[in-house]
């Protein structure tokens, strides 16, 4: 059977969404924050370590997930969002964010601050430009960097011109979840919906403004396999490089609930990535963008069952020096990892191409 | 085309080989990328932006371009894979996007000699595997879960009938299965490429593999249990080698089975799906290793159940046959030259005397059930060892009392049988008199003794008392054997020269163990050579039973030339084609018989491949 449409898989995506925005709550104010350990430039240009604080702000989350092609295919984060936040809740963000930071340790403490909200800071049905503007002005004096995230559709000059009446261009970092540079994996395995061209074009216009980029890339998205996806990883970092990025954050995939990702890891079809897998780009993507670009890595449920993961023995070890690595920039902190599984997890990353998608899950019992 | 040719095909395994000398089976070390002894395999990935090849040197990349390599060219013996792979529930319309744009791909592609597809049997369909076989590929590459992680069931039911599907110069690999035991399964099915995961996964496990069986061990560490499991599935492999090309490798099967119950499920449900039944004729009927025959599977062995099945559609008693003697078995053979089958000689003759052609000898033994005196020098009857302690299974006596009724039933309904065994057969003759009408002279242990003997005398010569011979031969001496040679032609073209009445212009040169030559009207008729049963035919028998042979091969051209029939020079033979088996070479429209010769290969992978030695000729007819 011919099969016009290769985004037949998005239906199931939908599907899933829609179930998920059922567990979601009407309205909540809860702002989501940790702190985080990052690399700072400072003025000779080398990287010194320091703390940074995120918030994930209660926004209504990514409009791109609620629309008809059911969002990015290992996206859960909404979930943390509520569905109709009231317009006091998105008004009091600023006051609040700020009392959280000073709670926390404030300026002694931190040197950076990023605002997440599960979609896009710069997209105005999640946060009005009022409230955009005066969350950056709360900060804009007692930080040195601000990194936010958006999608690439929401990078154009009237978006940029607005924030940069209150913040300047050197103190801001936008982030952008690219995911892959390949067309191809991105529309029918991400569906992230942007292009590599767009991706180019919002890259050029923040550079133009002098802002500071950060580029995400996805390592392991569903039906890839381990070696596919880390090829992957290094050509889209590749890619990020030419264009001359700032920042490269390599996102290993979790399990996230009510995701096309776990409905094929509860069908034993998935396995999120190796640590190695996580190790060895990183360590590739490094060597590749010397200092000129930073790269930042830290796995998000590294060591369980959902989350990248080795044999169990080593993975506190590895994420631990991935930490370490991302805070200092230091490649010696990834040098001489050793541990028994890694003849295994070779094995597997040369075999498991030809067998994917069929019960390869399960290397370890 | 695909680089392989067939160098020999054992039952459903076979060995492939390149022109440079790379042969199958090959075992993959999954460590460094994927390689064997000779071959260094590359992943590529058809991407819409050309080829991307995944490269097991990833962390080694020397300069900034290597990060997004794309090559103008597909190296040899690359394996492609599709994009990307949405196996899931619910998704079956983008994996068949992903499986055409696959194909279409491979399409634009401008393919090296030597590379491999992928082919999924649980999402895929014959007309998608077609496709990929049009393309020539050198490998087929079969999506599997892992032998020892799904049901044997499950696991036979996709593999099977796509392994029979694929053209056997076809190298197929099933990544992931190769364990101690499951490797010789998957060669014996018909799989060309293992390799060896198995090894890291089990002691990812904290496994070690030893004799084939599996323990959990925690004392070492992982580094260790993988070099030791690696050097298990390693020997293992070498021992599958040893045992392929001296086709041992059912008995190997069958030892390894004992030692694993999901082993154990496989080779019984081999033998439940009839799989051996379906794949027959790919078995061998010209083989001179010994095998050996110990415990109740190998009334499953391959060879055996393709001899009772030769024997039962194919052969026949002579006419004039009045009387059946059932012989026990003896460890020389072929049986009628061991002392015992000697002696019982001696009292057939006692008994009966001018009349001795109207009596058969038929030997009774396990696994091959009965074996006619005329067969005895035939593969596997002259090729086999089985312990010998006098008691059988429950199932021995069932299969072989079966056979002997069915082979009576068959052929000798009309004939008298006695059966002169001692009470050690007593359960098989029991099982088979139910069936089938046979007088039984039981012989207590012994029916060797002069007493048993004289017994069996007085015996054939009462019953015999109201039988005549019709026909006087001119020379007696040689009948014995005319009825062999009959007999062999009979079970290898499942046609009869009808020879005893051409007896009177028959002669016979030469006596075994040297080859026989019958000559009929002093012309070159049947050689028989009684060291392996092998019988070939001359110009005036080949010009007798061409019409009627189930050996043939119909030839592309009009004339045979060389030594050899190449694949591209068939154009259709028969599937009852052994390998081993006299063929008869007829032109494209069986018109005109071309000569005759020997099959290295079955018909059916003849009827599946256009390269390579299918057949040796022997000789031409112009």
């Amino acid at each position: 059977m011919e099969i016009i449409n290769d985004r037949i898989f998005t239906t199931e995506l939908l599907k899933l969404r829609i179930e998920s925005n059922k567990l979601r709550s009407e309205s909540h104010d809860h702002i989501i924050n940790w702190v985080d350990n990052s690399p700072f430039k400072n003025s000779k240009g080398t990287i010194v370590p320091g703390k940074s604080l995120t918030f994930v702000l209660p926004t209504k989350g990514c409009k791109y997930a609620m629309a008809k092609h059911g969002g990015c295919s290992m996206c859960t984060l909404p979930m943390d969002n509520p569905l109709n936040p009231s317009s006091q809740i998105i008004d009091s963000l600023p006051e609040r964010t700020l009392e959280i930071f000073n709670k926390k340790g404030g300026v002694e403490e931190f040197r950076g601050v990023k605002f997440y909200t599960s979609g896009s800071f710069l997209d105005r049905w999640e946060l009005n430009e009022d409230v955009r503007k005066n969350i950056l002005r709360k900060f804009v004096d007692i930080v040195d960097e601000i990194t936010i995230e958006t999608r690439c559709e929401f990078v154009n000059s009237k978006n940029l011109d607005d924030i940069l009446k209150v913040v300047p261009a050197k103190k801001l970092i936008v982030a952008i979840g690219q995911e892959t540079t390949d067309d191809e994996i991105n529309r029918r395995s991400v569906n992230k919906g942007h292009k590599y061209l767009q991706f180019k074009r919002a890259v050029n216009i923040l550079k133009s403004y002098g802002i500071r980029t950060k580029g995400y890339i996805l390592l392991k998205s569903i039906f890839m396999s381990e070696l596919s996806s880390i090829d992957d990883a290094l050509r889209t970092a590749k890619h990020m490089y030419d264009l001359k990025v700032d920042y490269i954050s390599i996102n290993p995939c979790y399990i996230g609930k009510k995701t096309l990702m776990e409905q094929l890891f509860k069908q034993k079809t998935y396995r999120s990535p190796w640590l190695w897998s996580v190790y060895y780009t990183t360590v590739s993507i490094k060597k590749l963008v010397q200092s000129e670009t930073i790269v930042i890595c830290d796995p998000v449920a590294a060591g369980s069952e959902r989350g990248p993961r080795n044999c169990g023995i080593c993975d506190k070890e590895v994420k631990q020096q991935l930490k370490e690595f991302s805070s200092t920039q230091d490649l010696d902190n990834l040098i001489g990892l050793e541990c028994d599984c890694y003849d295994v997890y070779n094995s597997v990353l040369n075999t498991e191409h030809l067998s994917n998608g069929m019960g390869m899950t399960n290397i370890y019992e | 085309m695909s680089v392989f040719d067939i160098k020999s095909e054992i039952g459903m395994s076979r060995i492939l080989i390149t022109k440079e000398g790379i042969s199958t089976p090959l075992l993959v070390k999954t460590q460094n990328g994927l390689e064997s002894e000779n071959i260094k395999f590359h992943q590529i990935i058809l991407s819409d932006r050309g080829y991307l090849p995944l490269s097991s040197k990833l962390f080694d990349m020397s300069n900034n371009e290597d990060y997004d390599l794309i090559l103008d060219k597909i190296p040899e013996w690359s394996i492609l894979t599709p994009r990307l792979y949405p196996a899931g529930k619910n998704l079956e319309q983008s994996l068949t996007y992903e499986l055409n744009l696959y194909l279409e791909r491979i399409s634009k592609s401008d393919l090296p000699n030597a590379f491999g597809l992928i082919y999924d049997p649980l999402n895929s369909n014959f007309d998608y595997l077609t496709k990929l076989i049009e393309f020539n590929p050198s490998i087929i590459v079969l999506r599997s879960s892992y032998m020892d992680a799904i049901s044997p069931r499950a696991f036979l039911e996709r593999i099977i009938p796509v392994i029979n599907f694929i053209p056997p110069n076809i190298a197929i690999y099933v990544p992931g299965s190769g364990g101690v035991g499951y490797q010789t399964v998957l060669i014996g099915l018909g799989v060309s490429i293992v390799d060896d995961s198995f090894a890291y996964r089990l002691a990812a496990n904290n496994k070690i593999l030893y004799d084939g069986m599996i323990t959990k061990i925690k004392e070492n560490s992982i580094s260790e249990l993988v070099a030791y499991n690696l050097n298990e599935v390693y020997e293992d492999f070498k021992k599958l080698n040893y045992a392929l090309s001296s086709n041992n490798l059912w008995s190997k099967m069958f030892k390894d089975m004992h030692v694993s119950p999901k082993l154990a499920t496989y080779v019984k449900l081999i033998f439940d799906k009839k799989l051996i039944e379906i794949n027959i004729a790919k078995f061998p009927t010209n083989k001179n290793n010994i095998l050996k025959f110990i415990g109740d599977e190998s009334l499953y062995h391959p060879d055996v159940l393709h001899y009772q099945k030769r024997l039962i559609e194919r052969y026949n008693e002579e006419e004039e046959t009045k009387l059946i003697i059932l012989l026990p078995c003896s460890a020389k053979k072929p049986y009628q030259f061991s002392r015992s089958h000697q002696d019982f000689e001696k009292a057939i003759k006692n008994g009966s005397r001018y009349k001795r052609q109207l009596v058969s000898v038929w030997s009774l033994t396990s696994p091959l059930g009965v074996v006619p005196q005329n067969l005895e020098t035939i593969y596997p009857a002259m090729n086999y060892d089985i312990p010998v302690t006098g008691n059988w299974s429950s199932e021995e006596i069932k299969k072989t009392g079966s056979l002997l009724s069915n082979l009576i039933k068959k052929t000798a309904s009309k004939i008298k049988v006695i059966a002169h065994v001692s009470k050690d057969y007593s359960l098989m003759i029991n099982y088979a008199s139910k069936l089938v009408d046979i007088e039984i002279n039981w012989c207590d242990d012994a029916p060797r003794t002069q007493d048993a003997l004289n017994k069996l005398s007085k015996r054939i010569e009462e019953y015999l008392s109201d039988h005549e011979p019709n026909i006087r031969y001119s020379n007696k001496k040689i009948i014995r054997r005319v009825k062999t040679i009959n007999s062999l032609v009979e079970y290898t073209h499942d046609v009869s020269l009808d020879l005893l009445s051409k007896e009177a212009n028959l002669r016979i040169i030469g006596r075994p163990p040297r080859p026989v030559s019958l000559q009929l009207s002093k012309q070159n008729y049947v050689t028989w050579d009684s060291l392996n049963g092998k019988v070939t035919l001359h110009k005036l028998a080949i010009n007798e039973i061409y019409a009627k042979t189930k050996n043939w091969i119909l030839v592309n051209t009009d004339e045979l030339k060389g030594s050899n029939l190449f694949g591209i020079g068939v154009h259709d033979a028969s599937t009852e084609i052994s390998p081993g088996d006299e063929v008869i070479f007829f032109n494209k429209d069986k018109s005109k018989v071309l000569g005759n010769g020997f099959s290295k290969i079955s018909g059916i992978s003849m009827k599946q491949i256009s390269s390579g030695i299918v057949a040796s000729i022997k000789n031409k007819i112009k």
